[in-house]
């Protein structure tokens, strides 16, 4: 695979979104896109913890998993790509907490910012998936990285236009029965659509 | 296949290993302490984690009242006592924090209070109340759609077959949304261990409103006058309660010519009974009766005058051999 790192960063936000195109991280999406603020304090931890969770990600997955690999290779030539779910949940969620960690001692600024959102990210099946497309797509180290940015970047400019979309819901004159999650969930079906049109854009489809 | 086997099992295994070593290794190196306060309020919290505070979780809660942001009565799941114990560990005094439950100021059900308009707009109270007030002749009553049964987080206050919604005051958390969203202010929290309270709204006179409801108030003043604790005073053409004063003794719900604009949740009150061969005549009760309903010299054995008796139970309370009783108060259904 030796597509250009630029096209896998556009692909990733626009082309590809995790959200309205391959339809992960959805609960995310719905629970915390009701405010801007929140939405944006969201976005922001979802950035900070796939790019960790790819690059640890692949480095388990290519030095312990893929058959013949640096360390299990002399043991088990056939590897262990069996184990990539459990053994992935499992460094995610470790992740997560040496980061809530790190940064309570070191950033604790940061640590505040964004809040809740840090432990909610444990569950988050979009990291779980980047980290499982990256392997997928055959992408190298420095291409994962990206199309991890890249992602966390779609998924971030998603929640905010959805945060403005919501706070405009709860405004309008709406019927009691679409009231809520009903209708932000046919506006999501049709900002979904919309991004449709991306299909094809720098000459990636989904 | 053996080996395929014990390989993953030995390095997810040892995956999990190094990945526990790593987190108590950061652990202890990087864990920051947390506000011993902070970590002993945590551990009494409830742990519902529900948000009713306002903060996102106990442990946020509990962070907040260290700092001084939040009250230490501020958690409406551990209730008053709570409240004290948070007080304790904080060094303040928290004082009036009882529970309180919302309580309906109307009795105007179907057919007690009169009809003067026939409404066929959106079936609520808010909507109602935009045209002319409502369709009661009563201009301060319960319009009785309910708005205050469906906004009700707790389904605490469900409509009863007459109109008119009944507290349960078992699922009454005291949140006062329903307070916040009737339109007529004929809702109201009072504490809990209220037992007498006037449901009654209107500020008309007499007159006006013996014409239109048939449990509504007169302002007669009769319980004003028959309160023994000055507990009632008339204001607006309401008897105004002062909760200090009160001790709900219930003569203002028996003595009421309506029958009774008063809701008295302990009636019937069965009269006081003096046991004799525990009366020492010490005279205590015959002091505390405000209803000369005892009877009887210091030293010699006492006698309650079952006529005048309400029920109050003050002569309970204060016999220090345990002569007075009272049979078991017979709550009327929470309802």
């Amino acid at each position: 695979m030796n597509t250009p790192l630029l096209a896998i960063l556009f692909g990733a936000i626009f082309v590809n979104n995790i959200v309205l195109m391959r339809f992960l991280g959805l609960c995310p999406f719905f629970g915390v896109s009701t405010r801007l603020s929140t939405a944006i304090g969201m976005s922001s931890a979802v950035l900070f913890v796939m790019t960790f969770a790819t690059w640890i990600t692949w480095g388990v997955y290519h030095l312990v998993l893929v058959p013949g690999s640096v360390i299990l290779g002399g043991i088990l030539p056939q590897g262990l790509v069996f184990l990539r779910t459990v053994s992935f949940i499992l460094v995610i969620a470790s992740l997560v907490q040496l980061v809530e960690m790190f940064l309570k001692k070191f950033v604790p600024v940061l640590y505040s910012a964004l809040g809740i959102y840090l432990p909610l990210i444990t569950t988050n099946c979009a990291i779980l998936g980047v980290a499982f497309l990256v392997i997928d797509n055959k992408f190298g180290f420095l291409q994962g990285t990206i199309f991890a940015i890249g992602t966390a970047l779609g998924f971030g400019l998603v929640m905010v236009l959805f945060a403005a979309i919501r706070e405009r819901l709860e405004l309008a004159p709406i019927s009691k029965s679409f009231r809520g999650y009903p209708i932000a969930f046919i506006a999501a079906a049709l900002v979904s659509i919309a991004f449709f049109g991306f299909v094809n854009m720098f000459g990636i489809s989904p | 296949m053996g080996t395929i086997v014990l390989v993953a099992l030995a390095s997810l295994g040892g995956l999990g290993l190094i990945l526990v070593v790593i987190l108590v290794f950061a652990h202890l190196k990087l864990g920051v302490k947390p506000n011993p306060l902070e970590e002993s309020i945590r551990a009494i919290l409830p742990a519902a984690n529900c948000g009713a505070c306002g903060y996102p979780g106990c442990e946020a809660f509990a962070a907040a009242i260290a700092k001084g942001d939040a009250p230490p009565d501020a958690c409406p799941v551990g209730g008053p006592s709570l409240a004290e114990q948070i007080g304790e560990i904080m060094g303040v005094e928290v004082v009036g924090g009882e529970h309180k439950v919302a309580f309906l100021l109307c009795q105007g059900g179907n057919d007690i209070v009169a009809e003067s308009a026939d409404y066929q707009g959106i079936r609520t109270c808010r909507a109602a109340n935009l045209i002319t007030g409502g369709t009661k002749a009563c201009q301060y009553g319960c319009l009785g759609y309910g708005d205050c049964t469906e906004v009700c987080p707790f389904d605490a206050i469900p409509m009863g077959s007459n109109g008119l919604p009944i507290v349960d005051r078992s699922k009454c958390t005291g949140c006062g949304i329903c307070v916040q969203v009737c339109p007529k202010d004929v809702l109201r929290l009072i504490p809990i261990s209220k037992e007498v309270y006037l449901s009654c709204n209107s500020l008309e006179r007499g007159k006006a409103v013996r014409g239109v409801c048939k449990m509504g108030c007169h302002a007669c003043s009769i319980c004003v006058k028959m309160c023994p604790y000055d507990a009632l005073q008339m204001v607006d053409n309401l008897p105004k309660m002062d909760l200090d004063k009160c001790t709900d003794c219930g003569i203002c719900y028996a003595k009421c010519p309506v029958k009774s604009c008063f809701v008295d949740y302990a009636a019937p009150r069965p009269e006081a009974e003096i046991e004799i061969s525990r009366c020492e005549g010490n005279h205590k009760c015959f002091e505390v009766c405000k209803f000369k309903a005892i009877e009887g010299e210091p030293g010699e054995l006492h006698k309650i005058i079952p006529d005048k008796c309400v029920g109050c139970g003050e002569c309970v309370k204060a016999c220090p051999t345990g002569a007075c009783t009272q049979p078991a108060k017979v709550k009327a259904p929470v309802a």
